[in-house]
């Protein structure tokens, strides 16, 4: 079956008079049922495994110091999954859990005995980021991430482009066409992109109401993190402690931000609109960046919006399309 | 040709589970927070002004001057982490803040940069953060002084 087909239900394959009219309900959701779940390729699958497995890991790697130092930071608030436990873990648990999660890592990105590593590493980084996440400091750079690896590991992301798929092709068996089996997870991928950003601007509205917008609270918020940064004796952004003394700025700044998170959905509509969005997306956050020294990476890489496009089609991937 | 049944159950039945939890924080009170399935709270409450409190340690040096102490003297290249631990010690009472403040000064002991300091300050401030940049930069009040310790011998 291919994208816009839908299955059909073959009246004269059973002998009855004549096709059973469909109700409006059938139809609206079997066309849902094709948006969500599209004939596309293995190869754009792969691609966004390779990209953010490969993001996954090396994040890991370069937090690895700190993740070994929750040993001794104390302050223990469990969070998600860590209010199973009654306390914090040994020091040699805390020590060990980034390292599985970095070699089942590196197996994800290569796609190696992906049926066992997709999932155990999108469970191991669940894991190891919850508990860094409980002491007292929720990153919310972290979330989309965690949410992408989850959707990957459960689908079949190492068709091809992996270790599992040369090793497959040495056995003989022929290259994977096409299929649902490789749409829905880059769907639901965009899915929980659009998701993330639409709750980031309701909680705005649930807790500040539009006035968010139209005050200083921005402006409030920019000067208060920066301060905060300045005497902690870490990065602050000098632009924006400029920026904080000219207050007709940040009305409209709050007010493009808060449309961008909520008009997120619009970016499911079609590839043109999705470019749009993810650039104003990308802007938005290269913006805190310089007025808030806030580094999100994962969307600054571009990688929060790379399900929205074909991936697989970017130079990075030249050598493996060759190499089908 | 058809297709299992099974092979449409999985994606649907995956797909509303974790969009159900993403946007399961919409039923909890907005400022509650979880990981990996976050209401997104940060920058959203209303925050009328800039006062800014902050908790933060600062360090004696020999020439008598003080220096702020960076987020690794608090075992943690994060920010916010470092700025959480503060504000948990301080939270906690004078015992956490003299047990914060004697890690504090251990690793300030070792800090090539921080070479001589002869001790370690807790202390809370409140600053007016949109007249601080504008170049009013005392604090609003008198710093409470959370804790004071000696930098152990290298």
């Amino acid at each position: 079956m291919t994208e816009g087909q839908a299955p059909k239900t073959m009246p004269e394959a059973t002998g009855s008079p004549g096709p059973v009219p469909e109700g409006s309900f059938v139809r609206a959701a079997r066309a849902i049922d094709r948006w969500y779940r599209p004939a596309l390729p293995p190869e754009r699958l792969a691609a966004l495994r390779i990209l953010v497995g490969a993001f996954s890991t090396v994040y890991l790697a370069i937090r690895t110091p700190q993740l070994f130092g929750l040993a001794t930071l104390g302050g223990f608030r469990p969070t998600g999954l860590a209010t199973l436990l009654s306390g914090p873990l040994p020091d040699a648990v805390v020590v060990a859990q980034p390292l599985v999660a970095l070699a089942l890592g590196v197996a994800f990105t290569l796609g190696l005995a992906y049926r066992v590593t997709g999932p155990a590493f999108a469970l191991a980084l669940v894991w190891v980021l919850t508990y860094r996440n409980s002491f007292g400091m929720i990153f919310h750079t972290e979330n989309l991430t965690v949410a992408h690896v989850l959707v990957l590991g459960c689908s079949r992301a190492a068709d091809v482009w992996s270790l599992d798929a040369r090793r497959a092709a040495r056995r003989g068996r022929p290259a994977p066409a096409p299929s649902p089996a490789h749409g829905w997870p880059v769907r639901l991928l965009a899915l929980v992109t659009v998701a993330a950003y639409l709750l980031a601007g309701l909680a705005k509205l649930r807790l500040s109401g539009l006035t968010w917008a139209a005050s200083d609270l921005l402006r409030n918020y920019i000067a208060y993190d920066n301060l905060r940064k300045l005497l902690l004796a870490d990065w602050y952004s000098p632009l924006g402690a400029w920026l904080v003394g000219h207050a007709w700025i940040f009305p409209p700044l709050a007010f493009a931000s808060l449309l961008i998170e909520l008009l997120a959905p619009l970016a499911l509509v079609g590839p043109r609109v999705a470019r749009v969005w993810s650039w104003l997306a990308w802007s938005f956050h290269a913006g805190v960046l310089a007025i808030m020294a806030i580094f999100f990476p994962y969307p600054l890489l571009g990688l929060a919006f790379a399900p929205l496009f074909e991936v697989e089609k970017l130079p990075l991937f030249r050598r493996l399309r060759r190499a089908r | 040709m058809a297709e299992p049944r099974s092979a449409a159950a999985f994606p649907w039945l995956l797909g509303l589970v974790l969009l159900g939890l993403m946007l399961s924080p919409l039923t909890r009170p907005p400022s509650q927070d979880s990981f990996p399935f976050s209401s997104y709270p940060m920058f959203a409450h209303g925050r009328k002004n800039a006062e800014t409190a902050v908790d933060r340690a600062v360090a004696h040096l020999p020439d008598g001057s003080v220096a702020m102490l960076p987020p690794r003297a608090l075992g943690t290249d994060e920010v916010l982490q470092a700025a959480t631990t503060l504000g948990t010690a301080v939270r906690r009472g004078k015992r956490a803040s003299a047990r914060l403040c004697a890690q504090i000064a251990a690793r300030v002991a070792r800090d090539p940069a921080f070479a001589g300091a002869t001790a370690v300050e807790l202390l809370s401030e409140r600053y007016d953060a949109i007249a601080y940049f504008a170049g009013d930069t005392a604090p609003l009040d008198k710093p409470t002084r959370r804790a004071h310790c000696k930098v152990p011998p290298p």
